[in-house]
C-alpha cells in the first residue's frame, strides 16, 4: 500500500507507524552508542523526512528498509557533525544501555561500543555499515559520499584502528 | 581479527528495546501535524525554552563568557578536606524525610542519590541522564518551573553537567531535564548552602557569583563597588514588562573590574543623576544594593514572550539584579596602548576582529563591550590604525557554546586583528591588570581565572602548589587516557587530573608529559605538592583544529608538572 494512502487514514496510518517505529529506532539506536536521546533525535527526523517524501514510497518494498536508508542517511550526517563534536563521543562512550540483556553480551556491547568512540566518525560508520548491516563495500561508498577505493582504504584504516583499540589478538 | 569475527563482535550491539512510549506519542502527534502541513520546525520546544532560560541565567550573572573552568570557593560542594570526596551512597530509605520548603530559582542542589533526569516530569518521560550522588544541579528558571508533584515525586527543572562544580554551569554540553527532587516523602536533593565571601565583595567576585548567591550573601546591603564603566551591556533575551528598567537586559549596564574579572552587571534607578550614557568610558564608582523593592512591581506583561513565567520567577529576576542608586566619576579611561602578552578589554560595543590588520581585511566577527581579550600579537599600523592580535580566554574548540556565533562572539573564543582606538584617539581597547595568585602555595587564587590569565600572570615560571590529587577513572573519557590518537598529550582535553585546593575546591588542570615518567595515577587519592609551569615548550605540537595558532597559544597556558611527590594532610 503507497504510505500517501495510509498517511491519509489515521488509524491506518497509526497502525503502520507502530509497526515500524520499533524496527527504525532500534536499527538506529544501535549504531549511534545506544545513546537514546540520539536515538530519538535521529528516529525523529527519519520518520519527517519519510512523510515529507511519502509519495516516493509505492509500497511494493519494505517500508522499514526504505526508513532505515533514510536513518542510514541521518545517521551519516550526524557522524559527519559529530567528528567535530568530541564531547558526543563521550557521550557515545558512556552510552551503554543494558537493560534486559544478558550481561555478558552487554558487556561485549559496551566495549564494542567504547571501541568505536575511540575511532573517527568515519571509521566507525563504515565498521557499522559493514559488519552490522552487511552493506558491501560499493553500497557503502554510495552512503559516504567516497570512491569505491577510497572506501575501501578507509575500511582497511578502520579495521585496523578497531583492532588496535579493542586490544584483542591480531590474529585471532 | 577476521570479518566474521568482526561480524560476531558487532553482532552484539544489536538492540531490542523499545522507543520510550512517551516520545513515541509525541513523534506520532508531529507526524501528523507534518502530514496535514501543520508542523513546525522539527524540534522540542521545552528545551528550547529551557535553553533560552539557561541563557537569562547567564547573562543575569554576566558571567556567558565562563569556560566552566571558573571555580569560585564560595560556590562550591566542600569535599572533606582529610579524606578523598566521596559522594554517599545512600539508599532510599535513610534518605532525609522531605519537606514543603521550595528551592529557589537559580539555587544549587546537590543530589543525594542517583537521580534520573527526565524529560518531562513524570517517571514515563525518557531519561536524558543518570546523575550521581553527590553531584550538584541548578535549579533552573523555566517556561514551566517547579514544584511539580507528579507520580509520587516533587519535580523541578535543573541543569547539570558531569562534574558540574561551580557557577557558570558550561552553556552547552550540559543535561536540562526534570529531577525528582523528592519521591514517597523523602528528599533525593539537598539545598547547597552559599558559602558568602567573608570580605566586602569586589565587582570581580560579584560577577563571578550565581544570582541567587549574590541575593542570598548581600541581600539589600548598599555596596560600593569601583571599575571601569562600559556602555550599554544589553540583552537579547526577550524579557519585556515592567518597571522596563528592572525587568529588560537591555537596560543593563556592566562594570568592568579593572583587574580583568568578568564585567559585572547592572541596573541604574530611574532618578540617579548621572547619565552614565552621556560621560563615555571612565572610572567609576558606583553605590547600589540587590533586592530592589521595585521587584515586588515586577511582571512580564500579557501576550509578550515568556508572559507565562511564574509570577515568583519574574519577582526573583528582579531581586537579583544590582540596582545603582549613585554614580562617582574618578577619572576618563586613559589610552594605553596594548602590550603582547597581557590583557585587553573593549570599552565599546561591537569592536570589529580582522583576519589581517586593515580595514580591507576578511570580518571575523565582532567583540562585545567588556570582551576580555590576550593580546596575542602586535602591534601593526594599517589604513590609519594600530592593530593588535587578540585571542579570546576560552579554551578552543569547546568553549561551552551550542552555536557559536561571531557577532558579536557568544564565546571566549576567537583570534583575529582589532583596532585598540579610533582614528581621533578615542580608546576602543584598555589594558586590565589581572591580580596575578601568589607565585606558589594554594591554589585558592586560581578560582574565577582563565587559561590566558595564568600565561599573562606567569610566563614559564616555574610554581609549586600542594592539593588534593583526586582519585579518577584511567578508563578513555576519564582523565587518564587521551581517546584521541592525532592529538598530543598537552592538547587532550580529556586526560586531566585536577589538583584540588586545601578547601576542597577543584583547582588546577595538571597535564604530564608521557615520556617524562611522572605516574600521577601512583599517587591519586592523596596530598601532594606539584612544582610545574605554564607556557610548556612542546605547546608548539599543538597544532590542532581550524586555527592551530589559536590552540597553541592555550596549550601555552596549560599547567605541566614537572615533579610531584607525596605530603602530610594540612
Amino acid at each position: 500500500m503507497r504510505l500517501e494512502a495510509i498517511v491519509a487514514d489515521e488509524a491506518a496510518f497509526r497502525a503502520w507507524y507502530d509497526a515500524v517505529l520499533p524496527r527504525v529506532y532500534r536499527y538506529l539506536l544501535s549504531r549511534c552508542g545506544h545513546d537514546v536521546a540520539l536515538a530519538e533525535e535521529l528516529t525523529q527526523q527519519t520518520f519527517v523526512e519519510a512523510i515529507r517524501r511519502r509519495r516516493q514510497f509505492d509500497g511494493r518494498s519494505d517500508a522499514v528498509t526504505w526508513l532505515c536508508t533514510i536513518g542510514r542517511n541521518k545517521l551519516v550526517d550526524h557522524f559527519r557533525h559529530a567528528g567535530r563534536d568530541q564531547r558526543r563521543q563521550l557521550r557515545l562512550l558512556d552510552g551503554g544501555n543494558d537493560s534486559g540483556n544478558p550481561w555478558r553480551a552487554a558487556e561485549i556491547r559496551v566495549r564494542v561500543d567504547a571501541t568505536l568512540a575511540r575511532l573517527s566518525a568515519e571509521q566507525r560508520l563504515v565498521l557499522v555499515f559493514r559488519y552490522l548491516d552487511g552493506l558491501t563495500v560499493r553500497e557503502i561508498a554510495t552512503a559516504i559520499g567516497r570512491s569505491e577505493s577510497g572506501t575501501e582504504s578507509l575500511l582497511v584504516r578502520a579495521r585496523e584502528a578497531f583492532r588496535r583499540a579493542h586490544g584483542g589478538d591480531p590474529d585471532a | 581479527m577476521h570479518d566474521d569475527q568482526l561480524s560476531r563482535l558487532f553482532g552484539s550491539l544489536a538492540d531490542a528495546s523499545d522507543p520510550d512510549p512517551a516520545v513515541a506519542d509525541s513523534l506520532f502527534e508531529l507526524l501528523r501535524l507534518e502530514a496535514a502541513g501543520l508542523a513546525r520546525p522539527a524540534s522540542r520546544p521545552w528545551m528550547v525554552l529551557l535553553a533560552a532560560s539557561l541563557l537569562v541565567a547567564a547573562i543575569g550573572a554576566g558571567a556567558a563568557l565562563g569556560t566552566g573552568l571558573i571555580k569560585l570557593p564560595w560556590l562550591v560542594v566542600e569535599p572533606s578536606p582529610s579524606a578523598e570526596p566521596s559522594p554517599s551512597s545512600s539508599t532510599e530509605p535513610s534518605l532525609p524525610v522531605a519537606t514543603d520548603d521550595v528551592l529557589p530559582v537559580g539555587s544549587l542542589a546537590r543530589t543525594l542519590t542517583e537521580l534520573p533526569l527526565h524529560d518531562r516530569p513524570a517517571t514515563d518521560s525518557a531519561v536524558q541522564a543518570s546523575i550521581p550522588a553527590g553531584q550538584m544541579v541548578y535549579l533552573q528558571m523555566a517556561g514551566e518551573t517547579g514544584p511539580h508533584v507528579a507520580d509520587d515525586a516533587v519535580w523541578y527543572p535543573v541543569a547539570w553537567a558531569p562534574d558540574f562544580k561551580a557557577w557558570p554551569i558550561v552553556p552547552g554540553g550540559e543535561f536540562v531535564g526534570w529531577l525528582p527532587v523528592a519521591r514517597d516523602g523523602f528528599a533525593t536533593v539537598e539545598p547547597i548552602e552559599v558559602l558568602c565571601p567573608a570580605a566586602e565583595p569586589d565587582a570581580a567576585q560579584l560577577a563571578g557569583m550565581t544570582p541567587w548567591a549574590r541575593l542570598t550573601c548581600h541581600g539589600n546591603d548598599e555596596l560600593v563597588l569601583e571599575g571601569r564603566w562600559i556602555a550599554g551591556n544589553g540583552g537579547i533575551v526577550p524579557w519585556t514588562g515592567e518597571p522596563a528598567w528592572l525587568v529588560m537586559p537591555s537596560f543593563e549596564r556592566a562594570l568592568a573590574p579593572v583587574d580583568g574579572g568578568q564585567p559585572f552587571p547592572f541596573v541604574t534607578a530611574p532618578d540617579i543623576p548621572v547619565d552614565l550614557e552621556q560621560i563615555g568610558a571612565a572610572e567609576v564608582r558606583i553605590t547600589g544594593h540587590f533586592d530592589d523593592p521595585a521587584a515586588n512591581e515586577c511582571v512580564i506583561r500579557a501576550g509578550e514572550p515568556l508572559a507565562d513565567q511564574p509570577a515568583e520567577s519574574v519577582r526573583t529576576h528582579c531581586r537579583e539584579r544590582f540596582v545603582v542608586t549613585s554614580v562617582e566619576i574618578l577619572g576618563p579611561v586613559t589610552h594605553e596602548p596594548p602590550v603582547v602578552g597581557q590583557l585587553v578589554h573593549t570599552l565599546l560595543d561591537r569592536v570589529r576582529l580582522r583576519e589581517e590588520p586593515g580595514t580591507d581585511a576578511l570580518l571575523l566577527g565582532t567583540l562585545t563591550v567588556g570582551a576580555r581579550s590576550y593580546v596575542a600579537d602586535g602591534p601593526r599600523e594599517a589604513d590609519g590604525y594600530t592593530w593588535w592580535l587578540l585571542a579570546g580566554p576560552g579554551i578552543p574548540p569547546y568553549s561551552g557554546c551550542t552555536t557559536p556565533e561571531t557577532d558579536p562572539y557568544n564565546c571566549p573564543s576567537w583570534y583575529g586583528w582589532a583596532a585598540d582606538a579610533s582614528a581621533q584617539g578615542d580608546p576602543w581597547l584598555a589594558m586590565v591588570s589581572p591580580s596575578c595568585p601568589p607565585d606558589s602555595g594554594t591554589l585558592t587564587h586560581y578560582y574565577g581565572r582563565q587559561p590566558l590569565e595564568y600565561l599573562a600572570c606567569f610566563g614559564g615560571e616555574s610554581h609549586t602548589y600542594f592539593g588534593w590529587l583526586p582519585v579518577i577513572s584511567d578508563e578513555p573519557g576519564g582523565a587518564g587516557q587521551c581517546p584521541w590518537d592525532r592529538l598530543t598529550w598537552l592538547a587532550c582535553l580529556a586526560a586531566q587530573d585536577l589538583l584540588v585546593g586545601p578547601e576542597g575546591e577543584p583547582g588546577l588542570s595538571l597535564y604530564v608529559d608521557p615520556a617524562s615518567g611522572i605516574d600521577l595515577a601512583a599517587l591519586r587519592g592523596s596530598w601532594v605538592s606539584v612544582t610545574g609551569h605554564f607556557d610548556d615548550p612542546a605547546a608548539a605540537g599543538c597544532t590542532f583544529g581550524p586555527n592551530p595558532a589559536y590552540f597553541v597559544l592555550h596549550c601555552r597556558s596549560r599547567f605541566v608538572v614537572a615533579s610531584i611527590e607525596p605530603t602530610v594532610a594540612p
